[in-house]
């Protein structure tokens, strides 16, 4: 009973039965029914198959068979530290389980921070009020619920301040080969409040496994949220992750992500623009080579009059290296005097790689400002030809247009330390570009 | 020619124009001048027939008829032309095609015949050429890619050509160097005769130098406060809109 | 129904009789509706095909009952019913064509007033049964008399099947597949006629192929198969369609055209599509489902399409260029406006196979009413496709709020020599430039016109002069009642 173009869903069921009587909260009532409607609607749809348009781009072979499994080994890191200048909060994830002791959580007044399971267990009403208006329109998400194993929680009140920026920092080892670590992360910023998260992604090499997050934040009148991920999971880690945020009126929402590791990775933003003067910007870049596939998707979707989107992507693909970005901006009949603007620019630097954009647009009003732009080519002969002029050999002078290219992107960060991390995680890529 | 009664328009909800009185008569140049917000370039909107301009009271007479009953293009039928503070610019339609489709389109609202090509294109390139535009220019898309002085220009023979009864020119001089508004003020200077009449809308005194008006009004506050010879606008220029009274940034 | 039944008997009576190298007189018979091996039969022999077409036909309709219609395009329409339509209609009897002018709608006499065609030409266009030969005829045959001393086949394909069989084999269904896709397969199995152009090596084609061919053409049918062939270092530039509105009763059109362009050699393509759009209330219309394919396999070969669509409810059509030959160029102008109910999605497919190729698209949609306009596009780079470059720009204009317009590039690229571009913006006719026309005497429907017109020049340029005349007058026409 799958949908077409589907790979068959029921070969999650028998995961699922398995695991589900061991995965967290399964005594909670609620919960427990909710990861059974989720499953069940799952596997009336299936996993997306090479003819589903949104997946085009990327092929998921792998999870045709349902061979990853819930892992359900909680396991510790020997590293989780995160960037040592940053001062706030971490939170750490090990094999997709929250890790207590390598964690650090820092109260301020008027901020929850919590593990999604301890969250559930202490504030079971409003946990479930979150979860459940949770919109189930989409297959793996809907497997993410069923199958999660935990999260964060994050809630910043009215008025809220974060103090410093939390470290939300994942890290995949050994134990997790095999498995599937799913994790559903709530963040919920009240009116006028703002709050910064780095997200980072890491793991061990040669560990085959699904790590599959899903993000739902909501943005309260006037409120602001900046998220910073990074990816450089390990090289047989099939990486996902989808950010679903409602940004009501006059709330800002940036994104920044990078892009460098992982077997295969997909990285989702779906912003929703409900309220007036609503402004967004995603920027990102992802680094692609020796079989790798990054797949950046971004969904946004102007409700209301006067808000402003920008986005804006950079992509290098290396021997072996494979990208799609696909970027949809859609206009819905009311969101007059929308300002949407998106851009993605390739470089291919090998023979054998390769470079895919889809920038939609979709425009239902009539007095709006959109375009997008996107580029593939080489490097401009023009300025590798100044580097050139001044002296620089050309493999120094390619590498130094590739950083600039990328770092174009992150130029406009505030957080030094994050900025540099960008940076030097970038610097550390084109270095092995010999 | 030109009669305006207790004029009150509202733009977007708010009132700009608050009663205003103007009458204009052949053979005379009026000058409005105000300090910024005071009523001006909607006062030429209004007469024009803009959309989003909404008369709430008064009348607006032309040579006798109603022109509040006309849609724009109408209005400019019956021999109104307004120069444009900020000339609009078409991509893809060129100067020539423009006019000539406006020059007929009036034809026609006149039960006139349509101008032959040959004939226009004659008389485009002397109306150019009278105003120093280079004839490359009618080649171009309408406003596409011109300084501000060749829009201004542009508008000037865009003016000549059509050789509208009566010209508003709303802000023409502004942000022209001192040649450019010597070509403006030739080109106005060219409309005058006893048959025509010119309100040209203004924010300094400078195009008056060249562009000597019969009468010289005060706009403030969306209304007219004074009005007096030329020697107003010297007043104006020497004490500034204080000196009357006014409050440059009341609006 | 017994009529039906009684139809569908002599159908099978004819097929079966063609096995045996019989053809019988069948001006009279008709075809039965809906689509069966019984029906192929029976138009192969009325077009007195040679059996390999008929197989090569049959081939296509096994292949076309597996094949599922598409639903990835923006488009919602109600399916047709294959099994509803006529494949094959003689042609109509003087008898029930309308008597005279007065008799033609005369919301259809206005319009072709407006775009100044001839009383004679729009007799003929409205299918008013007349029996004066035209001037055009005689046209026709000295137009081919030149043609025929330069080598240059230009004819039907019912013709060219009969008298350029290798020709024909060689390349029918060489750019387009038969089970390229749903329509194409359709197509290939029932295609009623079409043309057949051939220019011969060295030929630069002395004049416009098919310009004057609005009146033969206004007896198309619905499966249009075009062929053309331009041999090494020839040049031919196609025109179809007719700038006049058509007045057609047929729901759907499912039409194919095959290019292929040898060494240096350029083919131009100019379309104006002006099917029947349905009313203001999204009834009725044409189905215009296209498939349109050159393939660029000489070094330095060039096509070009440019397209005009104003017309047809439903347009599903991506003219495309396959750029095999190193060097070789393509290019799609194209103008698409919707107005009421219309919808169009269309765009190109720029495939990048050998070294040097280059191509550019620039795509400008005009949505009006209550209209989807789509773009969709692809730009593919293979591997070995060394210094591809392609500059792709795509502008949407939006006139009121209840029509949408989109814009769906494909971008993909194998090759790190490649060079690619792509643009796209979405606006809408400025009140500004709306009252800086309208001051200047110009009403409402001249001011969207020209600035509408203004906003195409890039591909209306494209257009050889006689069309773009027309072309320019057929936007204003598509646009009436949007504005105001």
């Amino acid at each position: 009973m799958t949908e077409k173009n589907h790979f068959d869903g029921i070969n999650y069921a028998d995961d699922f039965k398995s695991a589900s009587g061991q995965l967290p909260g399964a005594d909670i009532a609620w919960l427990k029914e909710l990861r059974q409607k989720s499953i069940d609607d799952f596997i009336k749809v299936g996993i997306p198959g090479p003819k589903v348009e949104e997946w085009k781009y990327s092929n998921l072979n792998a999870l045709k068979s349902g061979s990853f499994k819930t892992g359900l080994e909680k396991s510790s890191a020997s590293d989780a530290a995160g960037i040592a200048d940053i001062k706030g909060s971490k939170v750490v994830f090990v094999d997709g389980f929250y890790n207590s002791v390598q964690s650090e959580i820092k109260n301020q007044q008027g901020v929850t921070l919590q593990s999604l399971n301890e969250f559930v267990k202490s504030n079971p009403e409003k946990a479930q009020a979150l979860i459940d208006g949770q919109a189930q329109d989409n297959s793996l998400r809907n497997l993410n619920l069923a199958l999660m194993t935990g999260g964060f929680v994050l809630i910043v009140d009215e008025g809220v301040k974060l103090a410093e920026p939390i470290q939300i920092i994942h890290v995949v080892t050994s134990p997790a080969a095999d498995k599937s670590l799913r994790l559903r992360n709530l963040i919920h910023i009240g009116k006028n409040a703002s709050a910064q998260i780095i997200e980072d992604y890491s793991g061990a090499q040669d560990v085959n496994c699904w790590s599959q997050n899903v993000t739902t934040a909501k943005l309260d009148e006037n409120a602001t949220l900046e998220m910073y991920q990074f990816q450089d999971q390990g090289n047989e880690t099939i990486h996902m992750s989808e950010t679903l945020v409602d940004v009501l009126e006059n709330a800002n929402f940036k994104h920044y992500s990078l892009n460098v590791g992982a077997a295969m990775s997909r990285t989702e933003i779906k912003p929703t623009l409900k309220g007036e003067n609503g402004n967004v910007e995603l920027s990102g870049a992802f680094l692609a080579r020796g079989g790798n596939a990054h797949d950046v998707f971004t969904h946004m979707k102007h409700m209301m009059p006067q808000c402003d989107s920008d986005q804006n992507y950079r992509g290098v693909l290396d021997k072996g290296g494979k990208s799609a970005f696909q970027g949809k901006v859609y206009v819905a009949k009311d969101a007059q005097l929308t300002n949407a603007d998106q851009s993605n620019k390739n470089l291919i630097l090998d023979r054998n790689a390769e470079a895919n954009s889809k920038p939609e647009l979709l425009i239902y009003a009539d007095d709006v400002k959109c375009s997008h732009g996107a580029t593939v080519g080489e490097l401009d002969s023009e300025a590798l030809f100044y580097l050139k002029s001044r002296g620089l050999d050309t493999l120094s002078a390619k590498a130094l247009l590739v950083e600039a290219f990328v770092a174009e992107v992150y130029q406009d960060i505030e957080i030094g330390a994050v900025k540099e991390k960008y940076l030097a995680l970038a610097r550390e890529w084109l270095a092995h570009n010999e | 020619m030109l009669e305006i009664k207790n004029l009150h328009v509202e733009v977007g909800g708010k009132e700009i124009l608050k009663g205003l009185n103007l009458t204009i008569n052949s053979g005379e140049v009026h000058a409005i001048m105000g300090p910024n917000g005071a009523g001006k370039s909607t006062l030429s909107y209004a007469i024009c027939g803009k959309d989003g301009y909404e008369i709430t009271d008064g009348t607006v007479t032309f040579n006798g008829k109603d022109l509040l009953e006309l849609e724009a293009n109408e209005r400019a039928g019956e021999g109104i032309f307004l120069g444009l503070q900020y000339p609009v610019e078409i991509p893809g339609v060129s100067n020539l095609n423009f006019l000539k489709a406006a020059l007929n389109s009036l034809r026609k609202y006149r039960g006139e015949e349509e101008i032959a090509a040959v004939d226009f294109l004659k008389l485009i390139r002397a109306k150019a050429a009278e105003l120093e535009m280079d004839p490359e220019m009618l080649k171009r898309a309408v406003n596409v890619g011109f300084s501000g002085g060749e829009k201004k220009r542009n508008e000037m023979v865009q003016m000549a050509l059509l050789d509208p009864i009566f010209s508003v020119l709303d802000e023409t001089d502004s942000g022209l160097d001192i040649d450019a508004l010597r070509i403006v003020a030739d080109g106005i200077n060219r409309m005058r005769s006893p048959k025509k009449a010119i309100l040209v809308i203004t924010h300094y005194q400078r195009l008056l130098d060249y562009v000597v008006p019969d009468f010289v009004h005060v706009l403030a506050d969306g209304k007219i406060v004074k009005s007096g010879d030329k020697s107003l606008a010297i007043k104006l220029e020497q004490d500034g809109y204080s000196g009357l009274g006014i409050n440059e940034t009341a609006a | 129904m017994a009529s039906t039944l009684e139809t569908r008997q002599t159908v099978e009576e004819v097929a079966g009789d063609y096995k045996y190298g019989f053809v019988s007189d069948i001006e009279t018979v008709k075809a039965p509706k809906g689509l069966n091996e019984g029906v192929i039969r029976f138009i192969s022999a009325k077009k007195e095909e040679p059996e390999w077409l008929l197989d090569w036909r049959l081939k296509a309709y096994k292949k076309w009952l597996k094949m599922e219609e598409p639903d990835w395009a923006m488009l919602s329409y109600h399916k047709p019913d294959f099994q509803d339509i006529y494949y094959y209609a003689a042609p109509k009897s003087a008898d029930d064509r309308p008597k005279s002018l007065d008799e033609v709608d005369p919301e259809l006499l206005r319009v072709y007033e407006k775009l100044g065609i001839s009383l004679q030409e729009q007799e003929v266009l409205s299918g008013v049964a007349v029996d004066i030969v035209f001037d055009s005829v005689s046209v026709a045959t000295t137009f081919r008399e030149t043609l025929k001393e330069k080598g240059v086949i230009f004819c039907s394909i019912s013709e060219a099947a009969r008298d350029y069989p290798e020709l024909m084999k060689k390349y029918l269904g060489s750019v387009v597949p038969v089970a390229d896709n749903f329509y194409a397969a359709l197509n290939s199995a029932v295609f009623t006629d079409g043309t057949f152009v051939y220019i011969p090596k060295g030929v630069r084609c002395p004049m416009e192929l098919s310009t004057y061919f609005r009146i033969n053409e206004a007896n198309t049918g619905q499966f249009e198969r075009t062929i053309i062939i331009a041999d090494d270092d020839s040049y031919v530039s196609y025109l179809e369609g007719c700038t006049a509105p058509m007045r057609d009763e047929n729901q759907l059109h499912a039409a194919v055209v095959e290019i292929v362009v040898l060494e240096n050699a350029e083919v131009k393509y100019s379309t104006v599509q002006n099917w029947y759009p349905g009313d203001k209330d999204g009834k009725g219309g044409i189905y215009n489902f296209v498939t349109k394919r050159a393939a660029c396999r000489g070094t330095n070969s060039k096509v070009s399409w440019t397209q005009v669509e104003t017309g047809s409810a439903v347009t599903w059509k991506y003219p495309s260029c396959i750029l095999q030959g190193d060097g070789s160029v393509g290019e799609f102008y194209s103008v698409a406006i919707t107005n009421n109910y219309q919808q169009a999605d269309t765009g190109t497919k720029m495939i990048h196979i050998g070294k040097n190729t280059s191509s550019t698209i620039i795509s400008k949609g005009i949505s009006a009413g209550k209209a989807q306009n789509i773009y969709r596009g692809l730009v593919k780079v293979m591997p070995n496709a060394e210094n591809t470059r392609n500059f792709t720009q795509c502008d949407s204009l939006l006139i009121g709020d209840e029509c949408g317009a989109h814009t769906v590039p494909y971008i993909e690229a194998k090759n790190p020599t490649a060079q690619l571009e792509h643009e796209a913006t979405t606006s809408k006719i400025s009140d500004e430039q709306l009252f800086y026309c309208l001051q200047r005497g110009l009403d409402v429907e001249q001011s969207v016109t020209l600035i509408v017109n203004g906003f195409c020049k890039e591909v209306m340029q494209q257009l050889p002069m006689e069309f773009a005349v027309e072309a320019q007058k057929l936007l204003g026409i598509s646009l009436e009642g949007s504005v105001g």
